[in-house]
Formats: C-alpha cells, sequence, structure tokens
C-alpha cells in the first residue's frame, strides 16, 4: 500500500510537468506583448526593447521554460507585473476564501447530492425521483451567477436572512464566516449537486439490482442498512470519481461566485489579472488549481482502495 | 407421505404471483398450492422460467410490488405470511425462514468482509454484540467446513472459491437457526465435484440444524439425492406431485416423463426402446403474457387432445400422496 501511495505521489510529476508546460506555452502563443503593456502607450520601440530584455523574453523559449521551472521548484512563481508583489504573497492573501468556499461547497454538495440520488434509485419513477431529475437538468441549465444573483437578491435583500455580499475570515469567528459563505457555496453547488445527483442514482439503480441486495432482504436487513451500506458502499467509487472530476467545474465556478458575491479570493484575482495581462499571475493562479485538482483525483484514487477490497496495486 | 395439519410447517394455498408489464399482466405463478412438514425436504422442480424461483421468493415476500402483486396465503407456523407487515417480514428473513441463491459468485457482497455479513444476521436477529457475533461467526464457518474459518471470516468474497462462497452462504442462512432453508438452485452454478460436497453439507446441516428445506431445481439429479417428496411445475402451475420414488418410478403427467426423459443416464437407458440421444421435449413454454386457456403443457404434448386445449385438468389424486394435473393420467397410469 505505501509503495502504491509513493508511485501514484511520483506520478503526478509528469502530470504537473506537463501542466506547467501547457500553462508556460500558452501564454507564450498568447496574443499581446506583456514587455509592450509594462512600457506603456508612449514607449519606443527601445523601450520594449529594454524591458524584454530586462524580463528575460528575448530569450528562447527552452531556455525561459527551464528558467521558469527551476523557480517553480523553490516555490517562486515570479513577481506581478502590475503590483510588482511575489505571486505567491498575492496567492496567499488571497487563498483563504477561496479554499473556504471551495470545502465548504463539497461538503455541502456531497451531503446533500448523495442522500438525494440514493432516495431516487430507491424510489426509482416515483416523484421524488422525477423531483431529484428535474432538479438535476435545472442545476446543469442555470448558470451559477443567474442562482448567485436569485440567491443574493430572495434570501439576502428580499428577506434579508443572510449577507449580501462579503466575506469574514474564519479568524472573526464561525458563524459569521458561515454566515457569509453558504449562498455562495449553494450558487457553486448546485451544478454539482446536480451532476453528483444524478451519478448516485444512476450507480445505485444498477447497484440495487445485484444479487447480493436481493441476499441482503433475505437476510431481513431494513432499508437503511440495505442503502446506505450494503449498496452505497458499492457505489462508493463512480460516485468519489465523480466528485473528484467536479472539482473542475467547482474552480471554474469559483470565479464567476467570487464576483457575484464580492469575495476577495484567488477567482477575484485571476479575473484582474487577466485583464490586466499579469502573466506571472495567471501562471502561478493556473498552476495552483491544476495542482489541487491533480492532488484531489489523487486523494480520491487511494480512497478507492478503502471503498472496494478488490482494488489492489 | 400423510402429515396432519399440525405438523405443516409452510402451507402455501393457491398461490398466485403476476408482474403488470408494458405488454400484458405476466402469470409468473398461476395457482400453486403445496406444504412443507417441519423438518422435511421438498424439491420443487421444472425447467428455467416456470415459476419456482418466483414461487420461492413470493414466500419470503421478496418480489416488489408493483409490478408484482401476490395472492393466495403462505401458512408459515400458524401466521399467512402475506398478512404481516414489513417490519414483521424482516423479523422472519433470515431468521425464522433464509434462503440461498444459486449465484454464490455474486450473491455476497463484494465490498464487505464474509465475517461482517454472517454478524450483520446475528445482531440483527440474535441480539448478539460483536464479540460474540464473531465468534458465533467462526463457528459457522466451521460447520460448513470452512477450513482456517478464523482467517477466512476477514477475508472478502472476491479471495473465495466459488464452493466456499456457496459455503458462506449456507453459514450464514442457517447462523440463526431457522425452520426453513429455501435453496434456489443451490448447486446449479458449481462444478460437478463441488456441487456434491455442497449436497452432502446441505444434508449433513439439515440433521443438525432440523430445518425443513424447500430446494428449488431444474436437476433432478439433486432432486433425486436429496428431497423424498417432489413438486413439478410448467408455466407456473403444479403439474404433478408425489414421493420422490413413486415419480421417478411412475411418472404420470406427461410433462414429468419428459423431464426425466432429457435426464442423461449413464450406462443403462430409460426403457428398452429408448433412442440413444438424449430426448427433448418439442416446442417452447407457452407465453404467460396471456390466460391459458387448457392444460399449459397442451401445445409440447404428444398426447393431448381436444379436452386439452379447452379445459384445465384440476390437480387430482390419481394414488395416495401421487396428484397430477392431467385428462390423461388414469388412463396412462394403467397403461404403465
Amino acid at each position: 500500500m505505501l509503495a502504491y501511495v509513493v508511485r501514484r505521489v511520483l506520478a503526478t510529476i509528469p502530470v504537473m510537468l506537463v501542466v506547467a508546460f501547457v500553462v508556460f506555452s500558452m501564454l507564450m502563443l498568447a496574443p499581446g506583448d506583456p514587455a509592450a503593456v509594462i512600457a506603456g502607450d508612449q514607449a519606443t520601440p527601445q523601450d520594449v526593447e529594454r524591458i524584454r530584455q530586462a524580463l528575460g523574453l528575448d530569450r528562447p523559449f527552452f531556455v525561459q521554460f527551464a528558467d521558469f521551472l527551476w523557480r517553480l521548484v523553490h516555490l517562486d512563481l515570479g513577481t506581478s507585473i502590475f503590483t510588482n508583489l511575489p505571486v505567491t504573497h498575492m496567492i496567499a492573501q488571497r487563498i483563504e476564501p477561496t479554499l473556504a468556499l471551495m470545502v465548504l461547497t463539497i461538503v455541502l454538495a456531497v451531503s446533500v447530492a448523495v442522500p438525494l440520488g440514493v432516495v431516487a434509485a430507491w424510489k426509482a419513477g416515483s416523484w421524488i425521483d422525477r423531483g431529484v431529475m428535474l432538479f438535476a437538468v435545472f442545476g446543469f441549465s442555470v448558470p451559477v451567477f443567474v442562482v448567485g444573483y436569485l440567491l443574493a437578491y430572495f434570501v439576502a435583500l428580499e428577506w434579508e436572512l443572510l449577507p449580501v455580499q462579503g466575506y469574514t475570515p474564519l479568524s472573526q469567528g464561525f458563524l459569521p464566516f458561515l454566515e457569509n459563505l453558504i449562498l455562495p457555496a449553494i450558487a457553486l453547488g448546485t451544478v454539482y449537486i446536480a451532476l453528483i445527483a444524478r451519478i448516485t442514482r444512476a450507480t445505485m439503480l444498477e447497484v440495487l439490482a445485484q444479487d447480493y441486495i436481493r441476499t441482503a432482504r433475505a437476510k431481513g436487513l431494513g432499508t437503511r442498512p440495505i442503502l446506505f451500506l450494503h449498496a452505497l458502499k458499492n457505489a462508493a467509487v463512480p460516485i468519489s470519481t465523480v466528485v473528484g472530476i467536479g472539482i473542475a467545474l467547482l474552480i471554474g465556478g469559483a470565479v464567476v461566485t467570487e464576483s457575484v458575491f464580492a469575495i476577495p479570493g484567488l477567482g477575484r484575482l485571476t479575473v484582474d489579472a487577466i485583464l490586466r495581462r499579469d502573466y506571472p499571475v495567471i501562471q502561478g493562479v493556473v498552476l495552483l488549481f491544476s495542482f489541487v485538482y491533480v492532488l484531489i483525483n489523487l486523494l480520491i484514487d487511494l480512497l478507492y482502495t478503502l471503498f472496494d477490497p478488490r482494488i489492489r496495486y | 407421505m400423510t402429515t396432519s395439519m399440525a405438523d405443516r410447517l409452510l402451507e402455501v394455498e393457491d398461490l398466485r404471483t403476476h408482474f403488470r408489464t408494458p405488454d400484458g399482466v405476466v402469470r409468473a405463478v398461476d395457482g400453486v398450492s403445496f406444504h412443507i412438514a417441519a423438518g422435511e425436504t421438498l424439491a420443487v422442480v421444472g425447467e428455467s422460467g416456470c415459476g419456482k424461483s418466483v414461487t420461492s421468493m413470493s414466500i419470503l415476500r421478496l418480489i416488489p410490488e408493483p409490478p408484482g402483486k401476490v395472492t393466495g396465503r403462505i401458512m408459515f407456523r400458524g401466521r399467512d405470511l402475506l398478512s404481516l407487515s414489513e417490519r414483521e417480514m424482516r423479523q422472519i428473513r433470515g431468521n425464522e425462514i433464509s434462503m440461498i441463491f444459486q449465484e454464490p459468485m455474486t450473491s455476497l457482497n463484494p465490498v464487505l468482509t464474509v465475517g461482517r455479513q454472517i454478524r450483520e444476521t446475528l445482531k440483527l436477529h440474535q441480539g448478539l454484540d460483536d464479540r460474540a457475533a464473531e465468534a458465533r461467526a467462526i463457528e459457522m464457518l466451521d460447520l460448513v467446513h470452512i477450513p482456517e474459518a478464523r482467517r477466512r471470516v476477514k477475508e472478502y468474497p472476491h479471495q473465495l472459491s466459488g464452493g466456499m462462497r456457496q459455503r458462506v452462504m449456507i453459514a450464514m442462512a442457517l447462523a440463526c437457526n431457522p425452520k426453513l432453508l429455501i435453496a434456489d438452485e443451490p448447486t446449479t452454478a458449481l462444478d460437478v465435484t463441488i456441487q456434491a460436497q455442497i449436497l452432502d453439507l446441505m444434508r449433513e446441516l439439515k440433521a443438525k440444524v432440523g430445518a425443513a428445506i424447500l430446494l428449488i431445481t431444474h436437476d433432478l439429479g439433486v432432486v433425486a439425492e436429496m428431497a423424498k417428496r417432489i413438486v413439478v411445475m410448467y408455466a407456473g402451475r403444479k403439474v404433478e406431485e408425489a414421493r420422490a420414488n413413486d415419480l421417478f418410478r411412475t411418472p404420470r403427467h406427461p410433462y414429468t416423463r419428459g423431464l426425466l426423459g432429457a435426464v442423461p443416464k449413464l450406462g443403462s437407458s430409460l426403457a428398452s426402446d429408448a433412442p440413444s440421444r438424449l430426448a427433448e421435449i418439442p416446442g417452447i413454454v407457452p407465453n404467460l403474457k396471456k390466460p391459458i386457456i387448457g392444460c399449459a403443457f397442451a401445445s409440447r404434448c404428444t398426447e393431448a387432445t381436444e379436452l386439452c386445449r379447452k379445459v384445465a385438468p384440476p390437480i387430482e389424486a390419481k394414488a395416495p400422496g401421487h396428484f397430477v394435473a392431467c385428462h390423461h393420467a388414469a388412463r396412462e397410469a394403467v397403461a404403465a
């Protein structure tokens, strides 16, 4: 098992290398010249050339990439062109709200979507099932910002149940922290809930038709242990796979959600950086998101062995 | 074998299990009656789709309703199982009546240890704590002759062979000392040598535990070894019921004769003029989606007459303890 974990962790290195390469070359190939941007409108071609040399942008592609990697290994993501602050520093300042939003969304989504999917499969064809599936279609089709604005309008503005916007750090108390995050988490989680609920339902339908479920019923077990132990444990591998893959949805959605609810997180940082063509910041954030994505999926791969003893490496 | 009403552990009366499907109602079981005495082994025989498995599932009320609909009476120790609530039924399943299935490879939950799956029943029905249940689980595995039971309880089904898994199923089924064990094709999916071992085991444990067995099978070889009394089913109906000896010696229903003719024999053949190749029953089982008028077997029967096609033959005693549903059974018996 330990050997497997080590092997899997090492296997993420080439993945990250490819990610780094793509991120790096994407920005090299993108239209617009960072040197020209920094130099401003009044700059002469000589000025631009000087800045280009100062940034090392005149060097061959692979030399620049090697330099990029070398700094990456030392956790140096470069310096923002716009603020002149180290990118790592800027990320560190903005990471808490985003991390909190994502964790809360995942917890919320899994704890809502899995029971919904289980019940829908158990009562397949009933109005509960139809309701869950209708919600899933709704969740897939309505964009995050629409859900976000609707929630903000009704729950926060009309009914005044929760704050409209903003973020309160965890250090200022759990309840205010939660009050500010709950609406964004629901908005961001809607599509994620829809995805997980659908997969849970489909997998559970398949599992519930298996012979061992009949055996469990013949033993006199009640509905709850059959659904949530005998069946759900068998359905756990596909469900957790989708939970992992769905993180990508959350990352994309977090950018929008943070804009809607004015949360000072990485999403806002990314949008601002893109608008300013602040390449080092864009690179840093994209790399971080990719790293989180790879890491979570690695964890889920390791979880498989807990769910299904037949999976051995 | 004449048993008084009081000895009857299970009495199934006019059991009908129908399924509503988009193409019409499927009459999987259509008016079947039989009984089992305490400690007795009764075999229900018939080809695939004759309703024998549905019968066993109906007894434990494992038929999903809807689309299924089970009517009739299933008297078990003085109570009609069809009138019990789901909660009351759960107290009977796995406790007083337990069941083993055809597919040992898929009937155990692959993600739970066999120990856990046995313990579960014991904790549920006997109120044992973890430690006592664990001890009893090991004891049960010993009882079904699984070597190194102490180690095996911690293993998962995929680590066991098919025969071993069926032993685990038997251990699980017998853990709570049931009064009735329903064995639905318990050996069909196993190798011949393993089949014999499992049958031996069932006979041995039956003597030890004293459970009655309802053996569902299409394998007449298995029946001959296990059962004293046999019910033959065809297209959801009972066509013949007799003691095993009588049935094998003088099968009175043409379908039963067909079944016996379809069994491969080593060396001797059934009759002097028997062809060297295996006899088969011509035709196919009738469509259960339409009400069957007359005898269900008429379309495949070489002896069918106009009467057979119009009037369903009632099940009647043609000899002591020998019941047959055939208009021509008496005549045949004389000829035989």
